[in-house]
């Protein structure tokens, strides 16, 4: 659990990174004919685009209280 | 017919790399630049139909170079992206349209969500876009 809302540097950095991740997914995708690999380069896309409504969320929650 | 060229501006050479791939297996002619330095000098060099940049860059930044190549050539289709920010009260994204981006697209972002909005944008006469803002 995040103790502290993201900065926008982190979120910035991680919505890059994420990026990466799926259009790298996504080119391996172009390549792949193997139905279980296209399954889990699917699972890879689906896990970053979650990984940002997770970043996207954290930036609006308020930190827990003690 | 002579393909349509698109010039990419992203200070991430990797993202660079996957913009690039995917837009050259589309077909498009693809120029690529790390800053806005240089992708000014590609711009006027290359005469893109379409940019793509990104938002945040060492020596000049997406805003900035959004406005200097609208000035140059009002005609050339431009699309930002950025994976967040702002300036004062304003998302970066936002700033981007109101300064001459046609269109906008957030990161993170699909390869096939961004193609799909290159050929919207290209095709479109002077509608602005705006996605997963």
């Amino acid at each position: 659990m995040l103790r502290e809302p993201c900065t926008a540097w982190r979120r910035h950095a991680m919505n890059n990174l994420l990026g990466k991740i799926i259009g790298s997914a996504e080119l391996a995708l172009d390549r792949v004919a193997d139905v279980e690999a296209r399954r889990e380069l699917d699972a890879i896309i689906q896990l970053a685009e979650a990984g940002a409504l997770l970043i996207s969320a954290s930036g609006r929650a308020t930190p827990p209280t003690e | 017919m002579k393909n349509k060229s698109i010039l990419i501006v992203d200070d991430d050479v990797e993202m660079l790399r996957r913009l690039g791939a995917a837009f050259a297996v589309a077909e498009y002619e693809v120029h690529a630049a790390t800053d806005g330095e240089i992708a000014l000098k590609r711009f006027h060099s290359a005469a893109p139909d379409l940019v793509i940049t990104d938002i945040l860059m060492p020596t000049r930044e997406g805003l900035e170079t959004i406005m200097a190549m609208r000035g140059a050539r009002p005609e050339v289709k431009i699309i930002a992206m950025s994976g967040g920010g702002r300036i004062g009260p304003y998302e970066f994204l936002n700033l981007a349209r109101h300064l001459g981006a046609d269109a906008v697209l957030a990161k993170p972002f699909r390869l096939s969500d961004m193609l799909t909005l290159v050929r919207r944008t290209l095709d479109a006469v002077d509608s602005p876009q705006v996605q997963r803002v």
